[in-house]
């Protein structure tokens, strides 16, 4: 490895400092690079028995999610629950969830690359990964949504025949600017950290038509110096780019509801407050993802217990971020004089016919990070596994519960009325549960899912320290 | 008669011009058989017409493609008339408004008339004469007809049911009928029977006499079980004369009194100023403490009576403080009151009405009394159903012909009839669906509609009507009078030379005929009224002794639907998804009870019950409805139909606890079943909770005299950051509905579906929340739950100039014009359904699946052509009707004639009996709506929000009893 790939992340040239003790812990077991190599490349080229089942199971689920889309679009988004006055149910806070949980994996990648955080490395091409499938999923639904999906692209500001361009005072035309440009910016990310990983894979591989599909992919990457120096800022100045975004997203999804006069949407809370929610689901799908494939493909000396640790520690900042944003909420409700958003934040949220789910809600996102104050819980993986698991079941009950309990009882008690999902509905959570399952299964299959010349980086710099 | 036209044909000898003088009339058996040659195309079962189709190569005079036309004609219910006018559009029929010429209707029209239009199209209609199931020619039936009306046999075991009837054509026919064939029997059946009313009226005044009212002239109106303002011949009119004088635009202005004493809370009990909950049984006896206490104010009443009346009174008055302010408030009013008997009370308490009104002086005043336009009003061909079923069991009835009711299933099931007209050896049906009459007799013969026939008909003061068709027979149906011709061995003649050559003695020359034709009344045909004959006082111990015994445990209400009536609308998909003004349910009737009784039953709304009156057993889900009597419960007739048409399958059949059609109330036991049914009820028993006076103002005549202010929040304009849009047109719509004058009737909501093209959803649709209607009643329940008021508020678009929903459509979908209307361009909208999440009103709707696709021919020919019929996934909401706004203008600028304020009324404006709905520029100072919008009673729903909304809505107010307070 040459002195340019030793360099940290991102950063400048230092004189090596005695690498800390937790960045010790951040790569335990094999310390030599060919060995590393061989280790997590041979992960791809040889993948573990269970994956092609695995797979195939998530391939039939992901066919429920066809099957059900296909009867939405032929029959009409009749086949859903949806009434009037709850016309946004399950689509939306699928799509709000989804496009939550993609927040982590630019944030690792971005913010933590700024922040020059090592311990970022070995996870964070798993986050992006993730973060991509999390929004094939959450695209689906904005388009599926609509009653005439077919006419999506009036969305979108292109010169028409008809001379009429999209209403730029709605959230809905910011959405799909931002999610697209989220989008585009999180693949370039994902596909310009992977490149030299690719080149690897060409290199390493022994089949012929291997080396001929990754050296397609790795656009003839070579390795040089100077490759690696306009990666290096290229790279920087995408994150650059992407952080950003990382708060821009989800501020302006917060203005679906936000920017609508309904008691309980209608706050000026909502963009921070979503942006926590995100970052915090998102963690936490990355902890639901990661600790069971580092077990099964024997990756605990590279995802160590430190990274479990620092990533619960994110978790409890986000999480306590939501809750105080629930308490300012619902504050703001009790001395703010509306009548209607007192109604639906002291009263309906809590106590209406979904009140149950409010405090559900309470107790997986509120309750579940006070955990995480104990060293123990942090460390124990199969306790994250658990409270990740609560903290994502929490995130879609919150912006469930959000979004349909402000319509169902909004101002007039004549148009109350609740919400009831149907099959359909069902099917399709499910399916986008299977489908992103799925993507990222292929993804583990194919794609060097820990990134190797990072990691080998990593693994020089602390062994130049003393 | 068109010169034009004659010139025009000199141009071309072509023999396909049409014909020469065109009279509207020809035209339209021309746009009808024009009509009726495409249906045959789409449904290929329907004769060929025998006219000659003409393209528009010349066109007609009076028909500009594109442009309706209008005809005036009348529809009857039980017998009765109400004027309508139709809308045409090149030969179809598209929208039916009321005829502001004829009494009963003034210009308004009830959902009943406005939903005839739907039930002209229904798929479902009959289409060929069949016999036993079977089709057969229609020289078949008139061979089997003649037969059976052979004259030889003098129509001996010849029985003929239909309807009270008060055409004089076929009045005529039936006197002919009888002297033609003595034996011959009829039988007038009508569900709802004002047998009682005919009956009270001659045990008063020796007459059966019709009384007529004039509530402009009333102060005190007192309505004794009686839906006055919803029900009965000419509930229009009389819903008009009540809300004149409500209309209160100044502290100063006077207001009349309404007490109402009923069993359930019914449209006019939900107006009320006072209202007392009784059980039907209690009510005679609450009418003779009303009596006893008029009696002993101002005399007049034999004292043998008063001391039965005494008598009758002590013990059981739990309501001598209502009585005693109501009488004393009657007794202020003399000669300025009125008291109103419903049509199901027994004859004694009709007969102590008619006794109370003379005694106070308001017979003459607000009250008259006049013979009936019905023939043979009183008789016993009214009162015969016992009759015809004893013949029908003895086999007595060799031919029955039975025209227009379904009786087999519209009478009461004790009597057995839809068993046992099976028996009879021949047996005749004229009628417009397959039903369960149609399906017990051997010929049925399709009926013409009534937009298809040439009839005539009375209302309840006797203004005749002529009845022109608007379209040929769709399915080569007959009218009553060409089969009654049949029975009379009349040569077979259109119904048009029938009704002509009988009303040539009266309306001699054609011009008196088309008079008559144009304004859709024959004039000077009312019937006088008669100077009020003495009364008489024999039945004191009828009322004393009236109604079931006290010890009675629950009693059993019987009562009309607001939806399907007596059945007669249950196959009407616009009716059957109408919600009941008063508790809100649709597709489907429910066992009403009071709160009360229902937490001593321990049932909920759904809960099913088990009835049980007179061994005849009956499930029914429970419906709990405020301010229902205790100790009663109330059970609407015309659900529960078996078969095969829309209405089947929904609903219970009241008809199968019926006794006879006397007597509607009866002990009935209850028990629970252990199923729920799920009601498809569009709102809950709702308040307006602690935001109440943000949504809707209301107070009373007093409050408002003392402060001389109502709603001062609500008219405030609130803050905003944003200059209102500059480019502003000359004009600005806008729209008041008087919260005073509506009664909650919903005719409007009809009206509005006609005009607008709205689809039913059905009933899962109704369950799912999804009703598509624009305009809807809101109902909201305050109060006490003892005694509860019932407030409605019309919601529809508000029109909001800040509207929320325009901000956030991402594609400009709806968006604001500059005469103020909220627009939405459907071919625009993707259905995001944004901007119903963002609109406080919930009036937008949206379409979740193409609601077209299963439609059957031909339901389409309803549509208005003037608004788009909308497609899957689009939303939708009141338009103000843009289309007629846009029309007026047009014909503003191209006729060069200004227009005037009034002179475009919307869909819901038109059919209001009320006139509670007012629609106009807020621009004109002068324009009646600007002078509402001014008032002191007017305000906007959830002002605080800034949205601004042109439709204002004026307070409530109610008048009570300084006494009773």
């Amino acid at each position: 490895m040459s002195s340019v790939g030793a360099l940290p992340a991102g950063g400048l040239p230092l004189e090596p400092l005695p690498a800390p003790a937790d960045e010790r812990e951040l790569l335990t077991g094999a310390t030599d690079e060919r060995a590393l190599t061989a280790e997590l490349l041979g992960k791809i080229l040889q993948p573990p028995k269970w994956l092609g089942p695995a797979i195939v199971v998530t391939g039939a689920i992901s066919s429920v999610l066809v099957f059900s889309v296909g009867y939405t679009l032929v029959t009409g988004i009749g086949v859903w629950g949806n009434d009037i006055p709850v016309a946004w149910a399950f689509a939306i806070t699928n799509f709000v969830w989804w496009i939550g949980i993609g927040h982590a994996g630019t944030f690792i990648s971005a913010f933590l690359l700024l922040f020059e955080q090592k311990w970022r490395t070995s996870i964070n091409r798993f986050a992006e990964g993730m973060t991509l499938f999390a929004l094939v999923q959450a695209g689906l639904f904005p388009l599926l949504h609509m009653g005439r999906p077919w006419f999506f692209y009036w969305l979108v500001p292109y010169p028409s025949t008809m001379a009429v361009w999209p209403q730029f005072r709605s959230s809905l035309t910011w959405d799909v600017a931002a999610v697209s440009t989220y989008l585009i910016v999180s693949v370039l990310f994902f596909y310009l950290g992977l490149l030299p990983d690719l080149a690897a894979l060409r290199d390493f591989a022994s089949e012929r038509w291997r080396r001929r599909i990754y050296g397609i992919f790795a656009l003839g990457w070579y390795g040089s110096a100077a490759a690696w120096r306009r990666h290096r800022i290229a790279y920087g100045l995408l994150a650059g780019l992407a952080a950003p975004l990382v708060v821009s997203v989800h501020s302006i999804v917060s203005m679906d509801f936000a920017i609508g006069i309904l008691p309980g949407w209608h706050s000026t809370i909502f963009p921070p407050y979503f942006v926590a929610g995100a970052i915090y689901s998102g963690f936490a799908m990355v902890l639901t993802l990661l600790i069971p494939a580092r077990r099964w493909y024997k990756l605990e000396h590279v995802v160590t217990t430190a990274h479990l640790d620092k990533m619960a520690k994110m978790l409890l900042v986000t999480g306590l971020v939501v809750s105080y944003s629930y308490a300012v909420e619902t504050y703001a409700a009790w001395v703010g004089g509306d009548a209607f958003e007192r109604r639906m934040q002291l009263a309906v949220r809590p106590f209406g016919p979904i009140g149950s789910i409010f405090w559900t809600v309470i107790a997986c996102n509120c309750g579940t990070p006070l955990l995480l104050w104990s060293r123990r819980v942090r460390r124990s993986a199969a306790t994250l596994f658990v409270l990740s698991l609560f903290i994502q079941v929490g995130m879609w009950l919150e912006r469930f519960m959000l979004i349909v309990s402000s319509q169902s009882a909004d101002f007039l008690p004549s148009s109350a009325h609740g919400y009831q999902p149907s099959i359909i509905d069902g099917a399709i959570l499910v399916g986008t549960l299977g489908f992103f399952s799925f993507l990222f299964l292929v993804f583990l299959r194919f794609v060097p899912f820990i990134p190797v010349s990072e990691l080998k980086a990593l693994n020089h710099d602390l062994r130049a320290r003393p | 008669m068109h010169p034009t036209l004659d010139s025009t044909s000199k141009l071309d000898s072509d023999r396909d011009l049409p014909p020469a003088a065109l009279s509207r009339r020809q035209f339209m058996s021309l746009g009808g058989a024009t009509l009726a040659l495409a249906s045959q195309a789409l449904a290929g079962c329907t004769r060929a017409p025998r006219e000659k189709i003409v393209p528009y190569r010349v066109q007609p005079p009076d028909v500009v493609p594109g442009r309706a036309a209008h005809y005036a004609t009348a529809s009857t219910l039980d017998g009765f008339a109400t004027g309508i006018v139709v809308e045409s559009h090149e030969g179809r029929p598209t929208k039916i408004e009321g005829n502001p010429e004829h009494p009963s209707s003034l210009g308004a029209s009830s959902a009943f008339e406005q939903a005839l239009l739907i039930e002209l199209y229904d798929p479902a209609r009959l289409r060929g004469v069949t016999h036993r199931g079977r089709p057969e020619s229609d020289a078949a039936v008139d061979a089997a007809l003649a037969r059976a009306a052979d004259v030889k046999r003098a129509g001996r075991g010849l029985h003929v049911v239909m309807p009270p009837v008060s055409s004089p054509l076929i009045a005529d026919q039936l006197r002919r009928l009888r002297e033609r064939l003595p034996e011959l029997r009829l039988h007038f059946h009508a569900p709802l029977t004002r047998l009682e009313a005919f009956r009270g009226a001659q045990l008063a005044f020796g007459a059966a006499l019709e009384t007529r009212a004039d509530l402009r002239r009333a102060k005190v109106i007192v309505g004794l079980d009686a839906d006055l303002l919803a029900a009965g011949p000419a509930h229009l009119a009389r819903a008009r004369e009540f809300a004149d004088q409500r209309r209160v635009t100044s502290a100063t202005d006077e207001m009349n009194r309404l007490y109402v004493i009923e069993t359930t809370m019914s449209v006019t009990g939900a107006m009320a100023d006072h209202r007392l909950a009784l059980p039907p049984s209690e009510i005679p006896r609450f009418t003779g403490a009303l009596l006893h206490e008029i009696a002993d104010a101002v005399g007049g009443v034999e004292p043998g009576m008063i001391a039965q009346l005494a008598a009758n009174r002590s013990g059981v008055d739990s309501h001598a403080p209502f009585v005693r302010a109501l009488a004393r408030d009657l007794v202020r009013h003399r000669g300025a009151g009125a008291v109103l008997v419903g049509e199901q009370q027994p004859a004694a308490v009709h007969a102590a009405a008619h006794a109370l009104n003379v005694l106070l002086g308001n017979s003459g005043a607000a009250l008259s009394y006049a013979p009936s336009p019905i023939f043979a009003y009183g008789g016993p061909e009214h009162d015969s159903l016992a009759a015809l079923r004893d013949a029908l069991a003895s086999r007595a009835v060799e031919t029955l012909i039975i025209v227009d009711t379904n009786l087999a299933y519209a009478s009461p099931r004790a009597l057995e009839l839809a068993q046992l007209i099976q028996a009879a050896p021949e047996s005749f049906y004229l009628a417009q669906f397959e039903d369960a009459t149609a399906a017990a007799c051997r010929w049925v013969i399709p009926r013409a509609h009534v937009l298809e026939s040439w009839a005539d008909t009375r209302a309840v003061d006797g203004t005749t009507s002529i009845v022109q068709p608007l379209l040929t027979p769709l399915y080569g149906g007959r009218t009553d009078s060409q089969l009654l011709a049949g029975l009379l061995g009349e040569t077979p003649v259109s119904a048009y030379e029938q009704l002509r050559s009988f009303w040539r003695s009266e309306l001699k020359d054609e011009d008196a005929w088309e008079l008559a034709l144009t304004r859709g009344v024959v004039d000077s045909s009312a019937i006088a009224p008669v100077t009020t004959p003495e009364l008489r006082w024999n039945w004191a111990s009828e009322l004393v002794a009236g109604g079931p015994p006290p010890h009675l445990e629950l009693e059993l209400n019987l009562r009309r639907d607001p939806s399907v009536h007596d059945g007669r609308f249950g196959d009407n998909p616009w009716l059957l998804e109408l919600p009941c003004p008063v508790t809100k349910l649709t597709w489907g009737n429910a066992v009403g009870l009071g709160p009360e009784l229902a937490k001593r039953l321990q049932v909920e709304t759904g809960d099913v019950l088990v009835l049980e009156a007179d061994g005849q057993h009956l499930e029914v889900p429970a419906l709990v409805v405020p301010g229902h009597a205790d100790r009663a419960l109330t059970l609407t007739l015309g659900w529960g139909r078996s078969g095969v048409g829309l209405g089947a399958g929904h609903g219970s059949n009241a008809y199968a606890l019926m006794k006879s059609t006397l007597g509607w109330a009866m002990p009935v036991t209850v028990a629970r079943s252990p199923r729920t049914e799920e009601l498809a009820v569009t709102q809950g028993v709702i308040g307006l909770g602690e935001l109440e006076s943000s949504i809707l103002v209301q107070s009373t005549l007093g409050e408002y005299r003392k402060t001389g202010q109502l709603g001062r929040e609500q008219r405030r304009k609130p803050l905003s950051l944003y200059d209102s849009d500059a480019r502003r047109a000359a004009r600005q719509w806008g729209m008041t509905i008087d919260l005073n004058a509506c009664t909650g009737c919903s005719a409007c909501v009809i009206a509005c579906q006609a005009e607008n093209n709205v689809p039913p959803v059905g009933k899962n649709g109704v369950l799912k929340h999804r009703e598509m209607h624009w305009l809807r009643i809101d109902r909201y329940v305050t109060g006490s739950p003892r005694a509860p008021r019932i407030l409605v508020q019309p919601m529809a678009c508000q029109h909001c100039e800040k509207a929320p929903c325009e901000y956030v459509c991402p594609t400009a979908a709806t968006v604001h014009s500059s005469d103020g209307l909220n627009q939405m361009v459907y071919n625009r909208c993707v259905g995001t359904r944004f901007c119903s999440n963002n609109c406080p009103y919930k009036v937008r709707r949206f379409n979740w699946f193409d609601y077209h696709q299963a439609e059957q021919s031909p339901t389409e020919l309803v549509y208005n052509p003037e608004v788009t019929v909308r497609e899957r996934g689009v939303m939708e909401k009141c338009t103000y009707c843009v289309q007629r706004i846009r029309r007026a203008e047009i014909h503003e600028r191209t006729a060069h004639e200004p227009l005037r304020d009034g002179d475009i009324r919307t869909a819901c404006e038109q059919a209001c009996p009320t006139r509670a709905i007012r629609f106009g520029d807020v621009a004109d100072q002068h324009a009646e709506v600007s002078r509402l919008r001014a008032s002191d009673r007017s305000f906007a729903a959830l002002n605080e929000l800034g949205t601004v909304p042109r439709t204002r809505y004026l307070a409530k107010l109610t008048n009570p009893n300084p006494e009773l307070a």
